[in-house]
């Protein structure tokens, strides 16, 4: 009978537009949580009963409509955008972070700098030009060059630190790696089960995009849906299984340290792939291969900037020493002892300014330190140079009373004009930089590198953001949208329920014609 | 373009941020009164700062060699002039001793008082500026001039010819100085001399023409102490001279230094004016979006 036909069609509607009120509700709840997929019902046309001989025949084979699916707006094309530009920003932000802690330690734009020490320095050493024998300016000058020496280590401890820093950061991103493995090989498990349900391949999502931060990863799907992973060519994740792990470690083989990543059968213990950096293109895990071991790179890294600075103080100190010690068999370098009597007296000097204080035979920036005889005896320090010439008469006699001058300062004279000299090889020339402006262009270098590295992070960063918005745009919800489904539904429900009391209403009638 | 709610709100709250960042960084800026807190924020005129103050530090430390050799060099001139006027003092005692009318008495008495004045020459010539003695040429820490056990006055400064001492006055200028007792008295000449005076005088029979010709000898010092002045002034000249270009040079470089360094009050509070506008304007529309039209609104 018709009008049952009409109330079957009518109940089933109600409960269509009930369902797909449900999925609004769904989206409305997860308007604000990343990467959550929206969902919409589609309603299908139920198939007709009777083949429609006639217009009456055909009527009767109405069934109404029904739920058909759910479309989910999953679009794995912008979602791939999404995870390699993720990687390529997450690349160039860690990198510019590196760098610009990098430059923090190079630049001595503050007060407190090593060029600003160095100055105090050559300005005790011009008073030790006014005052050769006075014991007070011996003394500010030896505590004044003992300050460079201590920002010299200083900064060496820093780049040491810094590099450590990096390394434990690097452990700490391989086993998140590792973990996020774990977790997809999970996700896919879940998925299959699921029957490729929208929310596990959410989840899959989810970890890949977290992954790509770290490292730029390639991924295929198999013919149940789950995925593979791979880290450059190597299939670390295949389906349910985890095939791989990550390792980290440092080489401490060579004098640099460097950092190698692995990959390591989980089933076969002498399975190993030792060294991976190459095969990294970009994430995170590159950038700490790059600034850690600087290998192939246009940028400052902090090797180069540790060597830089070992060489400057090297050049410091072999300058320093030769004219504290200088000897050219005419002139020599002259510092004060005292004579029996307690007056002040020249003698040739012997002891070295500076000296390594790890006893090593190089001096560079993590040893250099002023020697502990000066800084106990600071009359040793040489001030003045004598030209035994002056005291030499015709017949070649020499007059030992050139011990008298110790108001000869000559030698601090030198100092004085070490600023000017170039003792530094900069860019590849050779003694072409004074000491001063070899540290300034070094921190320049630096600082110009993390500057267009910022820039260029920046850039990709952006760019990241747009594909992470793109893709937020596509799959995310729209409330707009939502609340005109909202009102699409809840009318369809009404006219539905009204058409089951119209029904209602007209089987009353009949009823009561019975009676 | 179909946009998802949470990408607005977002969007929305970044470019807020960003706008807050840039006020912020004024406001840094002018607190600080430094343009550069960071090198990376401009490399290049961040090396030129440190240049600068670098060669900034290398003319005051010119400047504080200058200014002691300066002082140092006064203090000899004025030296030297009192010694000049104890010298005249002793030759107008020679004088009134030579004029043949003179007791031994009175040559006993003025005998005394050119003792004195011979003392106190000496005293002058061992004048120390801070902790070196002036006129001991290198031999700074030794007394220029001391009695001996036969009462000689002896010099024991270093010999005029046995280097000097130097000042570094500028980059490619070393100051070089050297005024030495024996160049002015002699190694022990004067004051052997002046010995033989007061000798002459306290004489039973005085010698008036033996006394006269001592008259020389106070007038070579005086000579020899109006040459060594003319060397101090030459000095003085020289380092008067490095000093005023090294003024001027200190001048440009601070000025240099200052124009890199030190915020533009003036550009830096426009911009912070309009730093400001900016941030205002994206906080309404912030709130504009916050409150937008929602089709909420109208069911």
């Amino acid at each position: 009978m018709s009008l049952n036909q009409s109330m079957n069609i009518a109940v089933s509607s109600l409960q269509n537009n009930s369902y797909a009120l449900v999925v609004v509700s769904q989206n409305i709840a997860n308007l604000n949580v990343d990467g959550y997929t929206r969902q919409t019902v589609e309603f299908q046309t139920n198939p007709y009963t009777t083949n429609c001989e006639n217009v009456i025949s055909t009527i009767k084979g109405m069934n109404g409509a029904s739920i058909s699916g759910l479309t989910d707006y999953a679009d794995q094309g912008a979602f791939n955008d999404v995870v390699t530009s993720n990687s390529d920003a997450s690349y160039y932000n860690t990198l510019s972070d590196a760098l610009s802690d990098l430059e923090d330690i190079a630049d001595s734009l503050g007060d407190n700098g090593l060029n600003a020490l160095l100055n105090e320095f050559y300005t005790a050493a011009a008073n030790l030009e006014q005052y050769p024998s006075d014991y007070t300016m011996r003394e500010q000058y030896a505590l004044a060059l003992q300050n460079v020496c201590d920002k010299f280590n200083e900064i060496s401890q820093s780049y040491s630190s810094l590099k450590e820093e990096y390394c434990d950061e690097a452990q700490l991103a391989t086993s998140t790696v590792n973990s996020l493995l774990a977790q997809l090989a999970d996700a896919n498990t879940a998925y299959v089960k699921s029957s490729q349900s929208s929310d596990a391949l959410s989840n899959i999502n989810s970890i890949l995009e977290e992954l790509s931060n770290y490292v730029d990863i390639t991924y295929d799907t198999n013919a149940n849906g789950s995925y593979n992973l791979y880290i450059g060519d190597t299939c670390v994740v295949q389906g349910s299984t985890q095939k791989y792990s990550l390792t980290c470690t440092v080489d401490t083989s060579d004098s640099d340290n460097t950092l190698v990543f692995g990959l390591q059968s989980t089933t076969q213990s002498d399975c190993v792939i030792s060294n991976i950096n190459n095969s990294l293109t970009s994430g995170s895990l590159k950038a700490y291969s790059d600034f850690l071991n600087g290998s192939g790179t246009t940028y400052s890294n902090i090797n180069d900037m540790q060597s830089a600075l070992d060489s400057a103080a090297n050049a410091f100190a072999t300058a320093l020493n030769e004219i504290q010690t200088y000897d050219d068999g005419v002139s020599f370098a002259a510092s004060i002892t005292t004579d029996s009597d307690g007056n002040l007296i020249l003698e040739k000097a012997t002891v070295d300014m500076l000296s390594a204080s790890d006893g090593s035979s190089t001096i560079n920036a993590s040893n250099i330190s002023v020697n502990s005889a000066i800084l106990n005896d600071a009359y040793l320090i040489s001030a003045a140079r004598i030209n035994i010439n002056d005291y030499t008469d015709e017949y070649g006699n020499v007059d030992e009373s050139w011990v008298n001058a110790v108001g000869n300062s000559d030698n601090a004279t030198e100092i004085t004009a070490l600023q000017n000299k170039k003792i530094c090889s900069y860019n590849g020339g050779e003694n072409n930089c004074t000491l001063s402006n070899f540290l300034i262009n070094t921190a320049a270098e630096a600082a110009n590198d993390a500057s267009s590295m910022a820039d260029t992070a920046d850039t990709y960063q952006s760019i990241a953001d747009t594909a992470a918005t793109t893709y937020a745009n596509l799959v995310g919800v729209n409330l707009d949208e939502e609340l005109a489904d909202l009102i699409k539904y809840q009318r369809a429900y009404e006219a539905s329920a009204t058409l089951f009391s119209t029904i209602n209403g007209l089987y009353d009638t009949i009823l009561n014609m019975v009676d | 373009m179909r946009l998802s709610t949470s990408t607005i709100l977002s969007s929305t709250t970044n470019s807020t941020n960003s706008a807050y960042e840039t006020y912020l960084n004024i406001l840094t800026k002018i607190s600080s009164g430094s343009n550069y807190s960071k090198m990376s924020e401009n490399p290049t005129d961040c090396a030129k700062i440190l240049k600068l103050k670098d060669q900034i530090s290398q003319v005051e430390v010119y400047q504080s060699n200058i200014t002691a050799a300066t002082n140092e060099m006064d203090l000899a001139y004025d030296t030297l002039g009192d010694i000049t006027d104890e010298l005249s003092a002793i030759s107008s005692l020679i004088t009134e001793a030579a004029n043949g009318t003179t007791t031994t008495s009175s040559a006993q008495a003025i005998a005394s008082e050119i003792e004195e004045r011979v003392a106190t020459i000496v005293d002058k010539m061992n004048t120390k500026y801070l902790d070196n003695y002036i006129f001991s040429g290198t031999y700074t820490q030794t007394v220029p001039y001391t009695t001996d056990e036969d009462g000689n006055i002896v010099y024991n400064g270093s010999s005029a010819e046995a280097g000097s001492r130097n000042l570094t006055i500028s980059e490619n200028t070393t100051f070089s100085y050297n005024i030495t007792g024996e160049e002015i008295f002699g190694s022990s000449d004067f004051f052997s001399e002046m010995q033989d005076l007061i000798e002459l005088l306290n004489a039973d029979e005085l010698d008036y023409d033996a006394i006269r010709e001592k008259l020389d000898t106070t007038e070579a010092a005086t000579n020899s102490i109006t040459k060594a002045q003319g060397k101090i002034s030459a000095y003085v000249s020289k380092l008067d001279s490095n000093y005023d270009s090294n003024t001027t040079k200190l001048t440009t470089l601070t000025e240099d230094l200052s124009n890199l360094e030190d915020v533009d009050l003036i550009q830096a509070s426009t911009d912070l004016a309009s730093a400001q506008s900016a941030l205002e304007a994206s906080y309404q529309v912030y709130a504009l979006i916050l409150e937008s039209v929602s089709l909420l609104d109208y069911l």
